[in-house]
């Protein structure tokens, strides 16, 4: 009973549920092989459609069903959790690099600087993204690389809105003006005292934009330029699936599922994060 | 506690979302389920099937149509694209010119009869026609046309339709920087056109004037020139003209015309070639294929443009019937890359006409589909890599799975040649054999296949449909060829064909006509230099043909001619179709008739054969 | 205040600059536009015709001079693909999707708010994770998939709905839920972390040991306060909106302006490309200057120097 007790405690304090998605997501992009004999690039057309294997002619061949094209959905739900898992991780290391340098040089120099930065972080929001990516992948092919750096470009002005503000903030703290006053070169402070100050800051808004990354695949597939085919990526699965929605439901749905529990992971962890970095709301936890 | 409860309620969640997606499949699931291939929501071919069991189950036809209505006849039409209002030939373009007048809103010349399926107009037997008499001075190379008397434009301050308004409508046609579809077939053999003394008087070239004009500027090809009034233009303005809804005579009388999204039209009762029983008729553009399905069950609209494959499902829904929209189209793919021209023969639009520079004509071992012209061992290596890409696709099972068994896998050559036609040859035929297929691969070098690259235009679905194109790429794995598929919207992709930069594999139809058989006197589809092509140019001796079929008169050495430029393409299988898919409408059971034009471009035509139940 | 306002207005100019830059830039580089007109019979003298037409005889900066010139008038030339002026097919679109903005708005404020507030207030209840599911789902489901799932439920099944099209109000439900759930979820993200913030904050701790009644406390200090942040994300917000509009106005037939720029980029029709894109970003950097002044209003705390 008392164990119970200090695991439900344990539950309650550390986010479980969403570090056990996470990993089983990590899993499945590592070993997807092991998972599954079949790779979701092939398949056989007999097996258009075919539903799930709790379906009295369903198969335990395909136990989430087949799509249009005969395709295991099980297995594509697998391998589509190496792109999602590869192209978060990519998108949100270079957009938050990216950003997080502007952010920092912005909030730190101030000024012109700033004001410079700062509206060349407008121009990214208001240009509209996806007539962008129409026309870039229209010029340059469909690809990827391509998707991947158009996804990095914009990801990362977010990034720099939120770290520039942090910094902003930090620079008046009295160890950073101590640095400055003693010369240390500019690299150095931001460096040593402003980049830790925002490493949370970085951690969090990187959490809760796997969401939105997958999204905007997934709309990229439904205007014709996204991740090429028979790669499985989920938001590509639910946007070609889509015309089967009223007549082969496990099409769409389980890749939408899987969407849907990545972006709630984490989501929950990013909130999670935030919760504990903040030291004040750690106290009041407590 | 805390994540108990969450858990909890993330499973509800997820719960509620399960339960959406079962609740809106659940009715279907018997068709669905079941994987037996051919058996599968199939309504039988002659598919106009009114399914009595669900009709009355669901639909409460009161619901759309409202009790007092019955004096009027209403109907709304679903389709994936309305085209911008452009009433001037010269400024139509490409992929809406054969609406304004399929549609019932303009005329041309000629009006053929209606034909039922299979598709076989009688040659020069045109319906009333705007034409009344003509006549042919073959010494002095002219015909004159006689035009009948009272036609009236939808505005009368337009007056009735005069030679002034014919000769009008075809010289803007033809004007210089014309973007009309058919702007170069009229000059092929038009010198001028021009009123005199109340008639249309046309100086044709010393080919000889077009034999079957008739045809030719009919809605047959759905793609003649439009006659529009001359005083519009001379009154409005070029500017004002073009767009003007009463600057046409059609059966239907456009009062409201929203590029991308309506048009309204009231019904011409007292139209002069065939008034219409409707009272009114709307189009509406809803791009989505399910929410066409959706909108057709829910009686919002009553007839629309579907894939076979989503036809029988609506229908089944509905309750009501489907309706065959001209012959089949063979499905299948270009090997592409193949510019065989020696010589810039048309002197083309644009850059890159130099033959000897074509850009995608690479005949390297990386492209080892496409052949060095007068390089026999190339050629023949070739020729063996495309055959071999044909006997690795099963269209008996395409046809199965993806056209729920409508179409057929039947053998098609390139431009609708079958097997009872007397030019057909066997070998034109590639069958699914993939034993054959890896001897061929084995024979050219390539045991291991390659790398196919693969492009899949998604939106043109009434061209080609996209998941057919993507099952052939899964057929190419399956035979060991490591397929780079590209699937991006066809107009992204026109200008590499235009600039003669496209040596890839991609997914098309047969390309024009339904049949020879009923094109007998019409010239071949020839790609031309600067232009659209499915990624081949003919070699010289051919290529300097097309002028020649244009202005040949015959029509049994036109179709010689055709069956040597088309069967070339056929005999070195350039072009493979799989699948020959017919091409279907679906229709809300309060749609009592409807007797569509039976052309061979599956468009929607005749709305004034629409009849709604009462 | 004044000389930030100056300031703000040049540094807008100068974005709206460098948009129609680069979007002259992607127009050219989509390709010559002609090439989607000419087909088999097009001559040599058509080609150039068109060319004189659409004004590409002459050198790039040139052609950008004039189109810049032109654009600032609100001139953005000649639809090839609809055959009259660009001004025209655009007008003709922006109350459709001004409508159905505005829809989805109504739907994100009325549902984000107070399931915002109430997750805050009544943190860790049952009603906090219905807030924060329901926000979850508005991130996680595409939107297109979702359009059309409802469409099937309400339309299709309950027949309660039309499927779609513009109409009377009811038309307005569907893609209004449809375009607004991600903005509500955002909403019910930032008003409860805001409120959370606040609602620990020392002056409603004193508050409340001063025995202010707790729902006066709520309405009267946090509320108001918790409303910055949305605020300040309604920037963010407008830049994402284009893209939901396109794949609202896409599912539910809907003519609006996401739709045009999208086909317009496919037809290679750069006078509509390019006039969409410029009042996309001059309406983003007028709401994003709007959206500053509020800002300071609201929160004397920020100085703007």
């Amino acid at each position: 009973m008392k164990q119970l007790q200090s695991s439900w405690k344990f539950v309650r304090v550390y986010p479980v549920v969403p570090l056990i998605l996470i990993g089983l997501l990590v899993f499945a992009a590592v070993f997807a092989e092991l998972i599954t004999t079949n790779n979701g690039e092939g398949g056989d057309l007999f097996y258009r459609n075919f539903p799930p294997s709790w379906y009295e002619n369903g198969s335990t061949y395909y136990i989430l069903g087949a799509d249009p094209l005969g395709r295991d959905v099980f297995a594509r739900v697998i391998f589509g959790a190496r792109i999602s898992l590869m192209v978060a991780t990519i998108v949100l290391s270079l957009g938050g690099l990216i950003g997080t340098l502007i952010g920092l040089i912005a909030g730190y120099k101030g000024g012109q600087i700033d004001e410079l930065l700062m509206r060349f972080v407008d121009l990214t929001f208001a240009i509209p993204f996806i007539l962008v990516a129409l026309v870039v992948v229209i010029v340059l092919g469909q690809s990827m690389s391509v998707i991947v750096l158009l996804l990095i470009i914009f990801s990362w002005g977010a990034f720099a809105r939120q770290i520039r503000g942090e910094s902003l903030a930090l620079k008046g703290r009295d160890y950073v003006s101590i640095a400055r006053i003693s010369g240390a070169s500019t690299p150095y402070i931001l460096w040593k005292h402003i980049f830790p100050g925002v490493v949370n800051t970085l951690f969090v808004i990187g959490s809760l934009r796997v969401g939105s990354l997958i999204l905007t695949e997934s709309v990229l597939s439904y205007l014709g330029v996204g991740v090429p085919p028979p790669t499985p990526a989920w938001g590509a699965m639910v946007s070609d699936g889509r015309d089967y929605i009223a007549t082969a439901w496990w099409v769409t749905f389980f890749p939408g599922l899987a969407i849907f529990l990545t972006v709630m992971a984490f989501n929950f962890l990013g909130d999670w994060l935030r919760d504990y970095l903040d030291p004040r709301l750690r106290q009041l936890r407590e | 506690m805390k994540h108990y409860i969450k858990l909890g309620l993330i499973a509800f969640g997820l719960f509620a979302v399960f339960a959406f997606s079962a609740c809106s499949s659940d009715e279907e699931t018997t068709t669905t389920e079941a994987p037996a291939p051919a058996a599968k929501e199939a309504p039988a071919k002659e598919a106009p099937k009114p399914t009595a069991t669900s009709a009355p189950k669901k639909e409460a036809p009161a619901k759309e149509e409202a009790p007092a209505k019955t004096v009027t006849q209403d109907v709304v039409i679903g389709v994936p694209a309305i085209c911008p209002p452009i009433f001037n030939n010269r400024f139509l373009t490409g992929s809406c010119f054969e609406r304004v007048q399929m549609w019932g809103f303009t005329e041309g010349l000629t009006w053929m009869k209606h034909a039922p399926i299979p598709v076989q107009v009688d040659e020069d037997v045109p319906e009333k026609s705007m034409v009344e008499s003509w006549e042919h001075d073959d010494t002095a190379n002219t015909l004159t046309w006689t035009i009948r008397e009272g036609i009236k434009f939808h505005n009368p301050d337009f007056g009735t339709v005069d030679a002034e308004d014919i000769a009008f409508s075809f010289n803007e046609a033809m004007a210089e920087g014309s973007t009309f579809n058919r702007a170069g077939q009229l000059r092929a053999w038009i010198v001028s056109i021009e009123a005199k003394d109340g008639k249309v008087f046309i100086q044709c070239k010393d080919t000889g004037c077009q034999k079957d004009w008739i045809r030719q500027q009919s809605n047959y090809n759905g793609q003649t020139a439009s006659i529009t009034s001359k005083d519009a233009f001379d009154q409005l303005g070029e500017e004002a003209s073009l767009a003007d809804l009463d600057n046409m005579t059609g059966p239907f009388r456009a009062t409201k015309w929203v590029a991308g999204s309506t048009i309204e039209s009231v019904g011409v009762k007292d139209h002069w070639r065939h008034p219409p029983h409707l009272d009114s008729m709307t189009f509406v553009e809803i791009p989505e294929t399910s929410v066409r399905t959706a909108a057709l069950v829910n009686g919002e609209i009553h007839l629309s443009d579907l894939p076979p494959k989503f036809v029988a499902e609506a229908v089944e829904k509905s309750g009501g019937s489907a309706q065959q929209i001209g012959g089949g189209k063979g499905q299948g793919w270009f090997a592409s890359g193949q510019f065989w021209a020696q010589t810039d023969y048309l002197g083309a639009a644009g850059e890159g006409n130099d033959p000897a520079a074509r850009p995608g004509y690479m005949h390297d071992d990386d492209h080892p589909w496409i052949g060095e012209w007068g390089n026999d061992e190339s050629m023949e290596r070739a020729h063996k890599i495309r055959k071999a890409m044909g006997h690795m696709v099963d269209g008996e099972k395409l046809n199965n799975a993806i056209f729920g068994g409508l179409g057929s896998a039947a053998p098609l050559a390139y431009f609708g040649w079958t097997p009872d036609m007397p030019e057909w040859k066997d070998e034109w035929f590639i069958d699914y054999d993939p034993d054959k297929a890896q001897a061929l691969l084995d024979e050219a070098g390539y045991s291991d296949c390659f790398t196919v690259p693969y492009w899949i235009p998604p939106d043109v679905t009434v061209v080609i449909d996209p998941e057919f194109a993507e099952a052939v790429a899964q057929f190419w794995s399956d035979g060991g060829c490591k397929v780079e598929i590209e699937k991006t919207a066809y107009s992204a992709r026109r200008p590499t064909l235009v600039s003669r930069d496209l040596n890839v594999f991609f997914a098309w139809n047969t390309a024009g006509a339904a049949s020879p058989k009923d094109t007998n006197g019409v010239g071949p589809w020839v790609p031309r230099a600067g232009s659209w092509n499915g990624g081949f140019e003919f070699p010289d001796e051919l290529g300097k043909l097309h002028p020649v079929i244009d202005a040949e008169p015959d029509s049994d050495k036109r179709r010689a001619y055709n069956e040597q430029v088309t069967g070339f393409v056929a005999d070195w299988h350039i072009f493979i179709s799989k699948v020959e898919s017919t091409p279907y409408w679906a229709l809300h059971p309060t749609v009592a008739e409807w007797n569509p034009y039976q052309g061979n471009i599956p468009y929607f035509g005749n709305p004034q054969t629409i009849k709604m139940k009462e | 205040m004044r000389t930030f306002i100056i300031r703000r207005v040049i540094y807008g100019l100068a974005v709206v600059w460098l948009v129609s830059f680069i979007v002259f830039g992607l127009s050219r580089a989509a390709g010559d536009p002609r090439d989607l007109y000419i087909d088999e019979y097009t001559t040599t003298e058509s080609w150039e015709a068109m060319g004189r037409e659409m004004g590409l005889d002459k050198p790039l900066i040139v052609q950008y001079t004039l189109w810049f010139g032109n654009a600032l008038t609100g001139d953005f030339g000649r639809s090839m693909y609809h055959r009259t002026s660009a001004r025209a097919v655009i007008g003709e679109r922006i109350r459709p999707t001004l409508e159905l903005t505005l829809g989805g708005l109504f739907f994100a404020v009325i549902t984000g708010f107070p399931l915002g507030v109430l997750s805050a207030v009544r943190r860790g209840s049952v009603w906090d994770y219905i807030g924060r599911t329901f926000a979850l789902y508005g991130q996680a489901l595409p939107a297109f998939w979702l359009g059309v799932m409802l469409i099937l439920i309400f339309s299709v099944q309950l027949k309660w709905l039309p499927t779609s099209q513009r109409g009377d109000w009811t038309h307005f439900i569907l893609p209004g839920i449809t375009l607004g759930w991600g903005a509500s979820a955002a909403f019910v993200r930032l008003v409860r972390s805001s409120m959370l913030e606040v609602l620990d904050s020392e002056f409603v701790v004193l508050a409340r040991a001063k025995g202010v009644a707790t729902r006066w406390i709520v309405w009267k200090h946090a509320f108001r306060n918790a409303l910055i942040a949305p605020m300040t994300f309604a920037g963010v917000l407008l830049a994402a909106y284009l893209t939901g509009t396109v794949v609202t106005e896409t599912v539910f037939a809907w003519p609006g302006l996401g739709r045009l720029a999208v086909q317009s980029v496919f037809n290679n029709d750069f006078p509509i490309m390019t006039g969409v894109v410029m009042i996309f970003a001059g309406f983003f950097v007028i709401a994003n200057f709007i959206v500053d002044l509020l800002y300071s209003w609201a929160d004397p705390r920020i100085r703007l120097e």
